[in-house]
């Protein structure tokens, strides 16, 4: 809780004035820009319609080239006949003048700019040119006598362009005048629109600056709250480390006291295991508070060790002998061959993790049978967590299943959501889910590792859990382990499956081939080497007497030590042998060795 | 070896005898730094002299002249095909037109950009009606560089003759 209130610290207090003045100015840069746009885009428009379509020039030309053609007119005598053209070349000069002020984007100006009288004016000069070219052909000709109408006519026509020469000079000006004021003001609305801009920055700055000053402040405040916070897990810390002590020689002291109470010696016997009981609980769960707020207060270091991991499986499942035998409850363990024996891991905490979860297991298990099961792991291993796996390479997955009634509905609900189950979350107790799940779920978190579970209503559930570790550099070279020469054959006699299935496995690697009794006559002619009995209610009249023939062949009968049978009515008992649950795969080998080692000699 | 090195002068002075006098009406005349000249100080070129040039081909539109115009196939010759057969030596071309218009052109844009002095539009002469009989163009739909004021005023109409100049500040 102090954790997900540290982290929210951290982020950086804004004030409202401080988001309106940013909004602001993105706004108003927003419209700023646009207007900016608009009005540089108007500006280069304007600046091309003066350039480019510019009448005046052209006006100005065409004055001048019907001058020039007068003057042409005027001059010609008998020495320049023939004229080879030059006449119409003259025309056309001029003509081409008449037709760039009609066509084209200067006529469009001029039609779209001046007045009607301008392009009336241009329609009455450019038919009396018309009619004027009439008498070129004969001037070309060597005619001269057109001549004097020809140049009368062009004078006349004088006023007319003149005039026309005027009006679009002064409406073409007219129009760049008013082109430039646009212009001059668009430039004005530019440069308002700029100081705007400005103050928009300026804003912005000030914004930026007061932003980074409560930024500031904040940080400063983070930092000391975050010193406060580590100074209480510290101090929580403390104090449970002082319950611990406090509390432990005590409990020490009550566990090691022998049975003194007054009545019979198996009442007392009965107390004292209870009161023992009682006590190793209380305990544990001090233990387990103690271990949730050094993990809280991030001060739980992980400590690799080297073991192996057979040996440690087969210690920790013995510890809780005691507490599958009131359910009659067959716990079976089994160690995949690919992994190696000797690993570097924290076994402490991988201890408290199985045995949380084999806790879980019991409490939800009436009856039937408990598997753990050590393979490795397909999933990749994360990157370095804690600096317990920077060199690691390979994950382990830890599966611990039972024939249970399954989880109740509520609590794989919480499993699945409670923020305490995800791996980047920092609650440290949920009560929803237990002191024991709580603490298994960050232990594995706090390893770099993953867990995961799949239940069933009178299924069963199944716990799986994926942690990273690193194989021990040196490996025992000799393997102890009994292994049968000849391949034997064992027979089961039980109803639970996954019992027979990790019996099974386990028989596997002494070579012996298991297979699970099943009613009628499939197993008559059989050899059989090994008869395992955890259900005798199974067993024929008939079967049991195969089992004597094959007990009378030198095969071995192991039976399930709680189970109370009749020797008067199990024939087979006399030489049999039992079975003690928790159920190691050394243990089976330890029995079998024995047994088949002396049935050579 | 007189006979030799009689053959190598004849050679290098020939070109500047080689400019025939044209026959038909003059349409371009180039004076200033040439050293091939037909009439008097200037070189002198009918339509068919011009034809004879290598011709190059350029299609465009004169979007300064109107928006709506389509694009016209334009052949012509290169300033650098024309200065060579005058033997022209200089960085500017100050070219006339019939209206007297006068405007400075670098040598370079016709290396540069390709332009070149067109003499038939659409496969036909050009009139002085239409613009014609030659005018300066520039690729300017290949271009976009090119669609500026400083082209549009160097691609003048109506070209009547040429002055070659070392540069636009020499005096005519």
């Amino acid at each position: 809780m102090l954790s997900r209130l540290t982290h929210r610290l951290s982020l950086p207090k804004l004030q409202h004035w401080y988001i309106y003045g940013l909004a602001t100015f993105f706004i108003s840069t927003l419209l700023l820009s646009f207007g900016l746009v608009i009005y540089s885009s108007d500006g280069s428009q304007a600046t091309k319609q003066r350039i480019y379509e510019d009448s005046l020039w052209n006006s100005l030309q065409f004055q001048l080239q019907s001058y020039r053609f007068l003057n042409y007119l005027v001059q010609i005598d008998e020495n320049d006949l023939p004229l080879q053209g030059a006449a119409y070349a003259q025309y056309d000069l001029l003509m081409s003048r008449v037709d760039l002020l009609r066509n084209g984007e200067v006529g469009y100006l001029i039609r779209g700019l001046t007045g009607g009288r301008t392009v009336r004016l241009l329609n009455i000069i450019t038919g009396e040119l018309e009619l004027i070219s009439l008498n070129l052909s004969k001037i070309e000709a060597g005619d001269l006598s057109y001549l004097d109408d020809m140049t009368t006519r062009l004078k006349r026509l004088d006023n007319q362009v003149n005039e026309f020469t005027v009006l679009v000079s002064q409406d073409t000006n007219k129009y760049i005048a008013q082109q430039r004021r646009a212009l001059g003001d668009k430039l004005e609305r530019v440069r308002i629109l700029m100081v705007c801009f400005l103050a928009s920055l300026l804003l912005l700055c000030l914004c930026i600056a007061k932003g980074l000053s409560v930024y500031r402040k904040n940080h400063k405040d983070h930092k000391q709250r975050a010193l406060e916070v580590q100074r209480i897990h510290d101090e929580k810390a403390k104090i449970l480390t002082l319950v611990v002590q406090e509390t432990r020689p005590q409990i020490q002291a009550l566990l090691g006291q022998p049975g003194r109470h007054s009545g019979t010696k198996k009442s007392n016997s009965a107390l004292s295991t209870n009161i023992k009981e009682t006590a190793n609980e209380l305990l544990h769960t001090i233990n387990m508070f103690s271990d949730l707020v050094l993990m809280d207060a991030q001060k739980l270091n992980l400590v690799s060790t080297t073991e192996s991991l057979r040996s440690s499986l087969d210690n920790y499942v013995h510890i809780f002998a005691h507490k599958l035998q009131p359910k009659g409850l067959k716990l079976v363990t089994y160690v995949d061959p690919d992994l190696p024996d000797w690993i570097d891991l924290d076994f402490k905490r991988v201890k408290e993790i199985i045995l949380e979860l084999l806790q879980n297991a019991i409490t939800h298990t009436s009856q039937g049978s408990i598997s753990i099961h050590l393979r490795p792991s397909s999933v990749a291993p994360s990157q370095p967590h804690n600096g317990i796996n920077s060199h690691t390479s390979n994950m382990l997955q830890i599966a611990i299943k039972d024939t249970g009634f399954g989880l109740e509905h509520a609590l794989q609900k919480h499993l699945r959501t409670s923020p305490l189950t995800q791996s980047d979350q920092h609650s440290i107790l949920q009560s929803d889910i237990g002191l024991g799940l709580s603490l298994c779920y960050q232990l594995v978190h706090l390893m770099g590792g993953d867990i995961h579970f799949s239940s069933e209503p009178n299924s069963g559930t199944e716990f799986w859990i994926d942690i990273p570790y690193h194989a021990a550099e040196k490996q025992p070279e000799k393997n102890n382990n009994f292994v049968c020469a000849e391949q034997k054959r064992a027979l089961i006699f039980t109803r639970d499956e996954h019992l027979a299935k990790f019996l099974g496995l386990q028989l596997k690697d002494i070579n012996i081939e298991a297979g699970l009794y099943s009613e009628g006559p499939h197993h008559e002619g059989e050899e059989i080497d090994l008869v395992i009995i955890t259900e005798p209610d199974v067993i024929s009249p008939e079967t049991e007497s195969h089992i004597l023939h094959w007990q009378n062949n030198g095969a071995l009968v192991l039976y399930d030590h709680q189970l109370e049978l009749d020797p008067e009515q199990c024939p087979y008992l006399a030489r049999a042998q039992s079975l003690t649950f928790p159920l190691t795969q050394s243990q089976l080998n330890i029995r079998l060795k024995r047994y088949f080692n002396a049935q050579k000699t | 070896m007189r006979a030799l090195l009689l053959l190598i002068g004849f050679l290098f002075v020939v070109p500047a005898f080689a400019l025939p006098e044209p026959t038909g009406p003059v349409l371009l005349t180039l004076t200033g730094n040439i050293a091939n000249t037909n009439v008097g100080d200037s070189a002198q070129f009918d339509r068919k002299m011009l034809a004879a040039l290598p011709q190059h081909k350029l299609t465009t539109t004169m979007a300064w002249v109107s928006k709506k115009e389509r694009p016209h196939d334009y052949v012509g010759f290169s300033a650098l095909d024309l200065l060579e057969l005058v033997g022209g030596t200089g960085d500017i071309l100050r070219i006339k037109a019939l209206n007297q218009y006068v405007i400075d052109v670098p040598i370079s844009d016709f290396v540069d950009y390709g332009a070149i002095f067109a003499i038939k539009k659409d496969g036909k002469d050009i009139s002085i009606r239409n613009l014609g009989p030659i005018m300066v163009l520039y690729p300017f739909d290949d271009n976009k560089d090119l669609r500026h004021e400083v082209y549009y005023w160097r691609a003048i109409w109506q070209v009547s003759s040429i002055k070659v100049l070392t540069n636009s500040a020499q005096v005519d």
